[in-house]
């Protein structure tokens, strides 16, 4: 931005570290500190204040611009310069088209209207010489939270200076996305940049919740736009990560991302693969405790290219002995055997008996026998362990797709096979993979000095099994430790709870503190068997829950199905299930099956249609003739 | 050794597949008599199969166990035929094989003294509140002149009643082998150690009883099993682990297998346990292979484009398919038509027919009625069309739709051939279709097992094609929802048969949702491919599959978090049932609960004034009056916005 601008005032809500300081001050000396009050609105005012109006008035262009956005994809010259040519009050880059109701309960409209986005507003010098922008900023209604900014001032700007006969435009002409979405920027952000030349797009598209996205579509936004500006443009996608991986929710980010590799089992990307193992030095690291599973551990890595180096720990000399003499053949650049004590089972054998050597390497595996033995009946645990085994080391192939994965992306720091979701480990989506390990990771994460975000009801993307893939350097904050055997419990070893369930669980949120992304790999033939259990879940599950809940879509039916839940409780506590059923025809539903009914549907017809007044006048008569709809929203 | 068999065909058709007659050619090498009780009439063509295997026939009443025929069996045969024998084999159709001659497993067996053996173990358990002991799975027996030579063996059989529920069946007999026939019994297959891991390893180890413990026979369960109990206990591989290994490491042919699940069994059950699901690369494929379809195989893309602002699209995603390929693109109106060959012209293909056809039955008559001239030249067709669902409100929805369908049939070149490589290494493959749609309102369509109210009409239409496979309400088709997918012309050549006419289709405007003949269609697809021999599969981009994962996985994690709400946290099939339980109370279905709960499950069109009023209306009036009302309504107020499927 700084070509075009002459001066520069940075407003800061909350606090501005000290090499935040520094990385503005190359931009600009004026910069305000403020307590974090009245979001971009408020910091807006407070600049506006600082310049005061006589001062604005002498430019030809006031840019009130925040942070919510990345780019500039291209030069916003391009941008200024297409703008100059209109003859306009105001402009902005990016339109919300608005809804028919005001969701926040803020607009003084009692609906949203199309406005600019208010990220990027241009104010033209006659605009800033007007009265009635002047009075609007300087009587600017207090704005506390998220809602009264949207309803208040982003909302609301557009049409009110409209209908006072000032005129306007936005850049991104996307008129024709209208009645696809109302908000392009966030449903077609890729066509967007790729197709208007729309030179950013918003942070939101990475942090927003998924059911958003489930709502408007396939949940591909953020993901293709990704993949464009990485294969389209060059856009330096480390400017997007710093951020993400700082401030978001590894959960959030990993949905919106679409973060899960699907890689090929029987065909290499084979271009990659070979230089790969030529320029970076591979290690597997396997830790083997049950010798009646050493004929199916050595079948299992016997899938890895034999210019890897191989360590593998185990807790006794006899066990050592059987090892070696099992592995003296195996194809394989150096062949490593450590003991180790038996204490902190596969966590000490990859955080203290491999922590000498990590450094050496670029890309580790880290495996271990797996013998699930609190499940009965025993198949539960074996299919644990193949659904490790088979996502991490299905075939030769595969490895080489896994290390060119890594390779493609260089902010991928690890990558863990899917949650176990069968038997009884299906709930542990409910559990958000913490349940009952949340507090004891909470802390060690705060011992081990993590800042990024994590929280109890966002499912980390660890790797459950512990069998996972990682660049070494995503590690290192957990390698920075020095972990030691006295950091681990004694056996016998809780099943729940213990370090090592932590342990677990952070080498993602570690990965993502080293400035790395965390991503779900998976094989062909392990994604179809996961197709099929999913689908089949959401089918029997959703097929329920429409026995109690009007058909919609997942957002809707959650809301719909909420509100019912203490019907159902209070059913299930006095075998009253009148209530549940008569529960179906009251206000709340009726209210859902209005906003489809024919009624409204006339409704907005005659708003569309009629002149605003006409509208209005008809709409009184009516409240008038019938009394207001109960329900209603105006 | 003299041997005699009884074998239970238990098959509610009467039908006599291969992998019967197989089986009993087998069979017969080990013994001298084979005596085959049928469940059901057999018609003449397959009693000639049953004589070609030298075996002797005999019917008995329909739905019965194989405990029963083979009770039917040993009466017939008699006492005298029977204690002269040496061993008494009951085994019934349930089982396939032997991927291996029995000649290995009898010569073992008869080094054991034992009073009857059977070939795996099944280690009991309880059901209700009987209690099962281990006993030989029953689908196999083979019983010792000890027994034999007893009268209480005859008298058992003699005594034992005609028809018999299922517990009373696991009373009598299953949960009281051991009881009825003394205690000194034994499996070939040595399943000991599978104990902990499993109470019936013929079901969930079945490869590894095959590839590792010399067991000859699977059962035909394994690919139809109750996948929701499969998943109980495992993560759902036995299934396509079997079918691999089958595959890849014995002789035993794909033919009989595919004959036998084709024509008795429901596609999602198939589907699912055989893990029909391919996820296929977008960057990397199998060149020689490639090279080789390409070489041999006639491949076309027929595209149907209605939407002119769409074309760019159309045309990206049409540039996937590789140059050999010819291109069929039908369009409306000949201004239409001029716009696409030009804008084509840019298109890599072996030849590009631009036809015209009648604006009446969309994508539907482009691929049945315009192509169908053409069909037979071609092995491998893909069928696409612009998509624009505007009825779904907001319309980025309809838009998603599409971009899943695209996204999963032609995604890029690469995927393209990979695809075609799949068909080629898949002999039985007929039909690849994208995965249900899961986006905005589309998520509540796999609640009705993607029927969505299509199921009256799509009935209708098999028994019009008298198609004689399983179709249920209750099960899901593996359809090409969006009607963009592959297929092997041979799978669909019994649907281009019918001659389809433009008549066939309502005229347009046509803005009915659901219920049309199209909607049938979109449906059958998957049922002419099995019909003719073919299973049908989900087909994915490997970049596709991931967004697929992370929406399948976001809804199971809100249901899951919906269900816990009111019910304990459980394995998923406790978690069904206990939800299934509390909604049958709350709309009535149980003890306690008001009696007129039970229209609690509708959609609100379904149930709406509105929807009532129409039914009435369509009852009431000639259908030419009833029609244009509904047009003045649309007119008025735009076609309804339940999502078009």
């Amino acid at each position: 931005m700084m070509p075009l601008l002459t001066r520069l005032i940075i407003v800061c809500n909350g606090t501005l570290s000290e090499e935040g300081r520094q990385t503005f001050s190359q931009f600009t000396n004026e910069i305000i500190v403020r307590e974090n009050e009245g979001l971009d609105a408020g910091a807006y005012k407070c600049a506006i204040d600082a310049y005061g109006w006589d001062e604005l008035e002498k430019y030809d262009e006031v840019v009130l611009f925040n942070h919510t956005t990345f780019g500039p994809v291209y030069p916003f010259s391009e941008m200024f310069d297409a703008m100059g040519e209109k003859d306009v009050d105001f402009w902005g880059i990016t339109m919300h088209y608005g809804s028919d109701f005001d969701p926040f309960g803020t607009s003084p409209y009692g609906y949203l209207p199309p406005h600019l986005q208010s990220s990027f507003h241009v104010y033209r010098k006659k605009f800033v010489q007007s009265k009635e922008l002047q009075d609007y900023w300087n009587n600017l209604p207090e704005i506390h939270t998220y809602a009264d900014s949207v309803g208040k001032h982003e909302s609301f700007f557009t049409q009110h200076f409209q209908d006072l006969g000032f005129r306007w435009a936005c850049y991104t002409d996307t008129e024709y996305f209208k009645e696809y979405a109302d908000l392009p920027s966030m449903i077609y952000p890729k066509r967007l940049v790729e197709e208007l030349r729309c030179p950013v797009f918003k942070r939101r598209l990475f942090s927003q919740n998924y059911d958003y996205y489930l709502h408007y579509t396939a949940g591909q936004p953020a993901m293709e736009l990704y993949e464009f500006l990485k294969t389209e443009t060059d856009f330096d996608l480390n400017l997007i990560w710093d951020n993400v991986l700082r401030t978001m929710n590894q959960t959030d980010f990993a949905r919106n991302l679409q973060l899960q590799y699907m890689l090929s089992d029987t065909l290499r990307l084979d271009a990659k693969a070979q230089p790969v193992l030529k320029q970076h030095k591979v290690a597997l690291v396997m830790h083997l405790y049950f010798m009646d599973l050493l004929d199916d551990s050595y079948r299992r890595v016997s899938v890895m290219p034999p210019e890897i180096d191989v360590y593998i720990t185990t807790n006794t000399a006899e066990k050592k002995l059987q090892i070696e003499a099992r592995f003296s053949t195996f194809p394989c650049h150096s062949l490593t055997v450590l003991l180790i004590e038996n204490r902190g089972r596969d966590v000490s054998s990859l955080l203290v008996g491999f922590a000498p050597y990590v450094e050496q390497y670029d890309y580790v595996c880290f495996v271990h026998d797996k013998k699930t033995v609190q499940n009965k009946p025993a198949s539960v645990g074996e299919s644990f362990g193949m659904l490790c085994w088979d996502n991490v080391l299905q075939s030769n192939e595969y490895v080489h797709n896994v290390l060119s994965t890594f390779e493609d992306n260089p902010r991928l720091g690890i990558l863990v096979p899917p949650v176990p979701l069968f038997g009884p480990t299906f709930p542990i989506l409910h559990w958000k993979g913490w349940k009952p390990n949340f507090s004891v990771s909470q802390k060690l994460a705060k011992d081990l000095g993590f800042t990024v975000p994590i929280a109890e009801d966002k499912m980390p993307v660890a790797p459950y099994g512990t069998m996972f893939w990682f660049r070494t350097k995503a590690l290192e904050p957990l390698y920075r430790h020095h972990w030691k055997y006295e950091d681990f419990p004694v056996e016998p070893n809780g099943l729940d709870g213990t370090i090592l369930h932590a342990i677990e669980r952070l080498y993602p949120i570690a990965a993502q503190q080293a400035g790395y992304y965390p991503g779900t790999v998976m094989s062909a033939c392990q994604a179809a068997i996961q197709h099929s259990n999913l689908e089949l879940y959401v089918q029997e599950l959703s097929k329920n829950i429409f026995r109690f809940v009007s058909y919609s879509d997942i957002n809707g039916t959650e809301n719909q199905f909420n509100q019912l839940v203490p019907h159902i409780l209070e059913a299930e506590a006095t075998g009253d299930y009148e209530r549940v059923y008569n529960w179906n025809k009251s206000p709340v539903q009726a209210n859902m099956q209005y906003e489809k009914s024919f009624w409204r549907k006339l409704r907005n017809r005659l708003q569309k249609l009629l002149p605003n007044g006409l509208y209005e006048k008809i709409m009184k008569l009516k409240r008038k003739l019938f009394g207001p709809h109960d329900t209603d929203n105006e | 050794m003299q041997r005699i068999a009884v074998y239970a065909l238990l098959d509610a058709q009467g039908v006599v597949d291969d992998y019967v007659s197989l089986f009993l050619r087998e069979l017969k090498q080990q013994t001298s008599r084979i005596l085959v009780v049928c469940s059901a009439e057999i018609a003449e063509a397959d009693r000639k199969k049953l004589e070609a295997c030298h075996v002797e026939i005999c019917s008995t009443q329909k739905d019965m166990s194989n405990l029963t025929a083979y009770c039917a069996g040993i009466l017939q045969l008699g006492i005298d035929a029977i204690s002269a024998c040496d061993e008494l084999i009951c085994a019934d159709s349930t089982l396939m094989g032997p991927v291996v001659p029995f000649a290995e497993m009898f010569s073992a067996m008869a080094q054991k003294q034992v009073d009857y053996w059977g070939i795996a173990c099944h280690y009991g358990g309880f059901f209700k509140d009987i209690s099962i002991a281990p006993h030989p799975e029953t689908s196999f027996l083979v019983f010792r002149k000890t027994l034999m030579q007893t009268q209480e063996f005859y008298d058992i059989w003699k005594s034992f009643p005609q028809e018999v529920s299922v517990e009373t069946y696991l009373r009598l007999f299953e949960g009281n082998l051991n009881g009825l026939f003394g205690k000194s019994w034994e499996c070939y297959v040595n399943t000991d150690d599978l104990e902990a891991f499993s109470t019936q390893p013929m079901l969930f180890y079945a490869k590894e009883l095959l590839c590792n413990r010399k067991c000859p026979v699977f059962l035909r369960s394994s690919f139809c099993a109750d996948y929701e109990q499969i998943l109980n206990s495992s993560l759902g591989q036995p299934g396509r682990e079997l079918y691999d290994y089958l595959r890849g490491e014995t002789t035993y042919s794909m033919d009989l297998l595919w004959q036998h699940i084709l024509r008795t069994m429901h596609q999602v059950d198939f589907r699912r346990n055989m893990q029909l699901n391919y996820i296929l690369p977008v960057a990397q494929h199998d060149e020689n292979l490639s090279k080789q379809v390409l070489k041999n195989r006639k491949i076309a893309l027929v595209m149907h484009l209605y939407f002119m602002d769409l074309l760019e699209e159309s045309l990206a995603y049409a540039r996937s398919i590789p140059a050999e390929a010819d291109v069929y693109i039908t369009v409306d109106t000949p201004e239409k038509k001029a716009l696409v060959e030009s804008k084509f012209k840019a298109l890599s293909c072996n030849n590009l027919y631009v036809l015209q056809i009648q604006n009446r039955g969309r994508d539907v008559s482009s691929l049945l009625v315009g192509f169908a001239p053409y069909v037979n030249q071609y092995d491998y067709v893909c069928f696409v069309h612009d998509k624009k669902s505007v009825g779904c409100k907001p319309a980025s929805v309809g838009e998603s739709f599409g971009y899943a369908c695209w996204e999963n049939v032609l995604k890029n070149k690469e995927f393209v051939l990979n695809i075609l490589n799949t068909f080629e290494s898949n002999p039985h493959m007929g039909l690849l279709v994208p995965p249900p749609p899961s986006c905005g309102f589309f998520f509540s369509h796999l609640a009705s097992n993607g029927w969505v109210g299509n199921f009256d009409q799509t009935k209708e239409l098999i028994q019009k094609l008298n198609l004689k496979i399983p179709v249920s309400e209750d099960k899901m088709p593996t359809a090409p929802y969006g009607s963009m997918f592959w297929f092997r012309a041979d799978a669909l050549r019994p649907l281009f048969d019918y001659h389809w006419k433009y008549e066939d289709f309502l005229p347009e405007p046509n803005h009915q949702i659901n219920g049309t003949i199209s909607h049938a269609i979109e449906r059958i697809h998957p049922f002419v491919a099995q019909q003719s021999g073919y299973y049908s599969a989900i087909v994915m981009s490997s970049s596709f599959a991931a967004i697929q994962q992370t929406n399948a996985l976001y809804c199971v994690e809100t249901l899951q978090e919906l269900a816990y709400r009111v019910i304990p946290e459980n394995y998923f099939l406790t978690t069904k049932t206990q939800l299934h339980h509390i909604a049958n109370l709350a709309q009535g279905i149980g003890s306690g609960a008001p009696s007129n709960a039970a229209q609690l499950n509708f959609s609100p069109y379904e149930m709406s004034r509105t929807r009532k009023l129409r039914n009435k209306l369509k009852q009431l009036f000639p259908k030419s009056l009833y029609q244009f009302m509904m047009k003045i309504k649309r007119a008025l107020f735009g076609p309804h916005d339940g999502a078009e499927i």
